[in-house]
């Protein structure tokens, strides 16, 4: 009521006149307030303004935590002084791709503190960075001055099917000491194309027919990256009335090609039907199918050697073939199938050698196939194992490959002074199981054991003479390694560069499949052999 | 509903009392009073509460007498945080300075200050003599002057230590400063012992005073009791009537003379012997003064005695720790020897060998550096101070700088493993604290008494003293008892020859323990008895898991009863689950690692940060990085850490066991590649 009073003044009354025209503007405004609160409250309610000053506090605060709700559930936009770009070619599955990300500035201010989190999709890896990112894909990126760009380098791997689209989620923040604490999001889809790992039918078994009864389909599964690709299946596509089996590759090797032999079960309109499913550390990389007409075979068989043996041309004999045959053959050291004309009825014909050090899988596969009614077709399938030395390794070792210590003294050694080190014997990985194992070797001159050993796959050793010997009673596929150390000691009574430290090594086991009886030799080793 | 109310605060009340009355078991008492044996000279003028946390890790600390009057609680409070640790109280025997003079009335050096007549002091002519800037030297010879009431000091003295210190209850002792065997070496001749006013002869006067001071001493043991320790500074004179001599400056005399002295001191002490060296950093403040340090530990470990290490007699007062403190090397094993010079005898400077339970200790008195052969694989402590000299690195020769010594570890071995939880013998294994941090070089835990590759684990099951050894092949569990007889079960029948896991506990309230086996190719648990009575079976996961479980027994909740812990084995997730020993479900089950892992997860269970609960520790499965994480009854994650960034093909076996005899629980970790 203050300002109805009179003023004697010429300002004050100017004054007076012009709040009264405010306060009249903005009475207009509150108009449907107060009248709402000479209906709801002053009418109805005891200390109405009370209440509806609390009332309309408590609004307000609704109001604001609803504000805020939206706030933080809407997505930060880019502003428009920090461009993020993301630049990749094309994202093949399982493939390694660098990635590329830029931030670029455009204002006239430089940005402190700035740092890059980087959301990724899941089933994607990082491989690399330029920089180093935290578990929580944090990157710091530091200052980005005005006008200025920052790169970062990556290089990451997509286990997702060809055709997924990726969405790559890039949130920057700043802790400007003119701006605050600002974040800026951005997002970035790429879609996958193609994969690194691939199955497929090589060619020339890809025909139109096969035996009803003991066909064979060699997929090939192929790892064209320099990265080995962790767990690997080949599964049933879901829902399809494909016959495969599960099966289990495990890490396929950088470059490795593997096949995996697959029996064609006919259905009952005479079709077998192959549907697959590619996967790579539980995820889905790949489908295919494969359909083919199956029939009664009569066109010959194979007699093949169940065992060959490594670096040693195997020969198989085919029997009742007819004309226009040629046999087909799988062998695990190829990449493409080995083709051989049949020339006669029964006819022996040489396989190439193996030529392989080490393989998991040993088993290779031959088949006829033959032209019937101008249709190739595909016959039984029969299998043999390359019965191939199995890994062994024989070291000296002062530290471990996790950089442990376990050995002592001096090392390169010196005159006089003792140094103890470990011989390791290893074994496997194996995929056939072995049976009555028995490893030895010489110590030279000048060498003792000290008795230490290291036998956490058990097994009886003897150490006390100059013959090491180690004898494991069998190893399954399921342990599929061994391993045995034993300590030695030197003590160098001159100079030397090089100093036989343990001889050669044999190895004996028995293929518990075959009961084949096979002998791997370790080469011997020297102080310059040692492992440090 | 009143009485409803009292009684469930009367409840409450309870319980919150009950928690309070559980005492934690401790990770390891505070100053065992075993090597290395450290004592403080704590003669700062303030003790704070820092101060106390810092001065607890000691075994004994030496405090000024008016600590008494100006820090009680502060005293209580030491001796409260280590119940092992001695305290003894500061006093010089026959000396005064003037400081106590001015002191507060009712501290015990002013109330000495002022008792102390004219008479008592020592002087030449006239004059007052001493050899410390603002003190007087006090006459302890047994010819004295005496006071009005006919006493001479060295009859007042122990009285004095007796009412005023030894009353007050706070301390363990008396350190006695100033124990000289004459006055003539330190401030000259010409002294009038008897206060006859002529100068008396240099030879009588240091007679009189090692007759007096010995008297004082013999009088004060008289006083006090023969549990008081008494220590003096200054001389090893009194060695035979004290407990202990304290050799301050060590080796400032000469190392093979200082050490003569100091083992033939400990060889003339009331027993229990507390004589100690102190050694310095040359009154600088140097805490790295790394070389001076060892010398001098090792020096004080080659013998039975103390060590104090320091910035100097100007001033002792620094809580400095050093790497080799926490060494636990056990107790010594036999004299010191001397291993060179060659063919030599005698104390005399060389290179010195003591061997100790977990290791030795040696040490180089001469002025150049030696070489030498080690009698086995010795290990460096692992440290961070000196990491050069103590880089954890296992040896069989050693070059030792000139006046410098070293602790060092024999190397872990598979038989030293004591109240372990079950291990593969032949693992290699890395051993670790609890926060991750590694404490000893990896080491091959290889028993020739058991085959290789098998679960085994030593503890003491029936409970008479002697560790027991249990191991668990192709399906048999055999028990070989430390008094020499033997037993074996087959928990799964004469058909099962597989692999099993092994665990130990009380699963019953009997003495005996419980021996609990998992197996592979299924997820049976049962809980046997040693003489092989099957006490409870189950299934930890489902009847067609075929991965196997590995086995842990404690007490997670501290509730006195134990629980049973499985972990999945490769092929299942790394799945824990916790029952009763009767194989009734207890808490909720929780996945150590990632769910989406095959490779399993394997348990062990034991209390590892010593607050009276088991924690449960998994290492990571089959094919995964290795990792250990560390959970508590609950299902959380306390801590974890990676121990390589190469996948483990075996995965990451768990075993616990005291390596460092500190009382607490290692985690020993396998698994990692030993090969490429």
């Amino acid at each position: 009521m203050w300002f109805q009073r009179r003023s004697h003044s010429v300002s004050s009354r100017v004054f007076i006149q012009g709040m009264m025209a405010g306060f009249g503007f903005a009475r207009v405004f509150t108009g449907p307030i107060r009248a709402h609160y000479e209906r709801a409250y002053k009418r109805v309610r005891r200390l109405a303004r009370i209440v509806f000053l609390l009332d309309a506090a408590l609004m307000i605060v609704v109001v604001c935590l609803a504000l805020l709700i939206v706030s933080l559930v809407i997505r930060p936009v880019s502003a428009p002084d920090i461009d993020v770009q993301f630049d990749t070619p094309d994202i093949a599955a399982a493939a390694p791709t660098p990635v590329t990300i830029r931030l670029r500035s455009t204002s006239d201010d430089s940005h402190s503190f700035v740092r890059l989190r980087w959301r990724l999709p899941s089933g994607v890896q990082i491989l690399d960075a330029s920089a180093p990112f935290d578990a929580q894909g944090l990157i710091s990126v530091g200052e980005l001055p005005a006008h200025g760009e920052r790169v970062i380098h990556a290089v990451i791997r997509a286990f997702h099917p060809e055709g997924s689209p990726l969405t790559f989620s890039f949130y920057v923040e700043t802790s400007d000491r003119a701006w605050g604490t600002r974040i800026y999001g951005a997002d970035a889809i790429r879609v996958v194309r193609g994969s690194a790992v691939t199955v497929d039918l090589p060619e020339g078994a890809d025909v139109p027919c096969a035996s009803r009864e003991g066909a064979v389909l060699p997929l090939r599964i192929r790892n064209i990256t320099a990265q080995m690709i962790p767990s690997v299946e080949l599964r049933p596509l879901e829902a399809s009335s494909s016959t495969l089996e599960r099966i289990v590759l495990g890490n396929i090797s950088p470059h490795e090609t593997r096949f995996v032999f697959v029996p064609i079960v006919a259905s009952a309109d005479g079709l077998a039907h192959l549907d697959w499913e590619l996967f790579a550390t539980s995820r889905s990389l790949q489908t295919g199918s494969w359909s083919v007409q199956t029939v009664d075979w009569n066109e010959g068989d194979i007699e093949s050697p169940l065992i060959a043996q490594p670096d040693v041309p195997a020969e198989v004999r085919v029997r009742h073939v007819a004309a226009s045959s040629s046999l087909l053959a799988v062998l695990p050291s190829s990449d493409e199938l080995f083709f051989a004309p049949i020339l006669s009825s029964a006819s022996s014909i040489e396989l190439p050698s193996s030529g392989f050090a080490s393989s998991t899988h040993q088993r290779w596969m031959t088949a006829i196939v033959s032209d019937r009614d101008g249709k190739m077709c595909l016959g039984p399938a029969t299998f043999g194992v390359f019965r191939s030395v199995f890994p062994f390794r024989q070291r000296i070792q002062y530290t471990s490959e996790s950089g442990d210590q376990i050995g002592a003294g001096p090392i390169p050694f010196v005159v006089g002074e003792e140094t103890r080190m470990w011989v390791l014997w290893h074994i496997g990985p194996i995929d056939s199981a072995l049976q009555s194992i028995h490893v030895s070797a010489r110590l030279p001159n000048g060498v003792t054991a000290t008795g230490n050993v290291m036998a956490p796959d058990g097994g009886s050793w003897k150490t006390a003479d100059r013959i090491i010997e180690w004898n494991l009673p069998r190893m399954d596929t399921d342990a599929p390694e061994a391993l045995f150390g034993f300590e030695i000691a030197v003590r160098p009574s001159e100079a030397s560069s090089t100093m036989p430290l343990i001889g050669e090594a044999f190895v004996d086991g028995v293929d518990a499949s075959t009961e084949t009886m096979l002998r791997v030799r370790a080469p011997a080793l020297g102080a310059e052999d040692i492992d440090k | 509903m009143r009485w409803q109310r009292s009684v469930l605060a009367l409840c409450v009340a309870v319980l919150v009392g009950a928690s309070f009355l559980h005492a934690p078991a401790a990770r390891a008492a505070l100053g065992s009073q075993s090597a290395p044996k450290l004592l403080n000279l704590w003669f700062d003028w303030q003790i704070t509460d820092a101060d106390v946390e810092q001065l607890s890790k000691w075994d004994a600390v030496v405090v000024d007498m008016d600590q008494q009057a100006r820090y009680t609680d502060r005293i209580r409070a030491l001796k409260k945080k280590n119940p092992n640790i001695k305290i003894l109280a500061y006093i010089s025997a026959s000396n005064i300075a003037a400081a106590r003079f001015v002191e507060e009335t009712h501290f015990p050096g002013y109330k000495l200050a002022q008792a102390i007549p004219e008479s008592w002091f020592l002087h030449r002519g006239k004059e007052r003599v001493g050899f410390w800037s603002g003190a007087w030297l006090l006459n302890a010879a047994d010819t004295a002057p005496r006071d009005a009431s006919g006493r001479r000091w060295i009859d007042f003295f122990p009285q004095f230590v007796s009412d005023e210190l030894w009353s007050s209850g706070l301390w363990d002792g008396i350190f006695l400063d100033d124990a000289l065997p004459g006055p003539t070496w330190f401030v000259g001749s010409g002294l009038d012992v008897d206060g006859d006013g002529k100068a008396d002869p240099d030879a009588d006067v240091n007679a009189a005073w090692k007759r007096g001071w010995k008297a004082m001493a013999q009088g004060l043991r008289a006083k006090l009791g023969a549990s008081a320790i008494l220590v003096g500074n200054g001389s090893a004179e009194y060695a035979s009537v004290l407990n202990g001599v304290l050799f301050e400056d060590f080796p400032k005399y000469g190392w093979a003379e200082g050490f003569k002295n100091y083992q033939n001191s400990i060889a003339s002490n009331t027993k229990p012997s507390f004589t100690a060296i102190n050694s310095n950093a040359n009154n600088t403040s140097n805490p790295s003064s790394y070389r001076e340090m060892r010398l001098g530990l090792g020096s004080a470990m080659l013998g039975d005695g103390y060590y104090s290490f320091d910035y100097g007699n100007q001033d002792h007062g620094q809580t400095w720790w050093y790497d080799e403190y926490d060494a636990k090397l056990g107790n010594p094993i036999g004299a010191p020897r001397l291993m060179l010079p060659e063919g030599k005898t005698g104390t005399i400077d060389g290179v010195w060998w003591r061997d100790y339970e977990k290791g030795a200790v040696v040490v180089n008195s001469l002025s150049s550096s030696q070489r030498l052969s080690l009698p086995a694989v010795y290990e460096r402590i692992r440290g961070t101070q000196d990491a050069a000299v103590n880089s954890g690195r296992a040896e069989t020769e050693i070059t030792l700088q000139s006046r410098d010594a070293l602790l060092l570890y024999r190397r872990t071995e598979a038989s030293t493993l004591s109240r372990s939880t079950s291990y593969i013998n032949g693992s290699l294994f890395r051993v670790y604290r609890v926060d991750g941090t590694q404490l000893r070089s990896a080491f091959v835990a290889q028993r020739s008494d058991v085959s290789g590759g098998i679960p085994v684990l030593s503890h003491d099951l029936d409970a008479d003293g002697k560790q027991d050894l249990v191991s668990a092949n192709q399906g048999m569990v055999t028990i070989v008892y430390g008094n020499g007889k033997r037993s074996s079960f087959r928990p799964f029948g004469v058909a099962f020859k597989g692999a099993m896991s092994l665990a130990v506990g009380h699963a019953d309230r009997d003495a005996q323990l419980e021996i609990i086996v998992g197996r592979d190719g299924a997820s049976t648990v049962r809980v046997m008895e040693s003489n092989g009575t099957q006490q409870a079976s189950w299934q930890a996961y489902g009847a067609n898991f075929k991965g196997g479980t590995s086995v842990g027994i404690g007490d997670l909740d501290g509730d006195g009863k134990r629980e049973i812990v499985t972990g999945a084995g490769p092929t299942g997730g790394p799945h824990v689950r916790i029952f009763k020993t009767d194989g009734s479900a207890w808490g909720g089950s929780f996945f150590a690692f990632d769910a989406k892992e095959r490779g399993g997860v394997h348990v062990a269970v034991g209390d590892i940060d010593g607050d009276g609960k088991d924690e449960i520790v998994t290492g990571s499965g089959q094919g995964t990085v290795p990792r250990v994480r560390i959970f508590n009854g609950k299902g959380e994650l306390r801590r974890e850490f990676t121990l390589d960034n190469t996948l483990s093909t075996r995965g990451v076996g768990i075993t616990l066991a005291d390596i460092d005899s500190d009382n607490g629980l290692d985690i020993l970790a396998s698994g990692l590649r030993i090969t490429p």
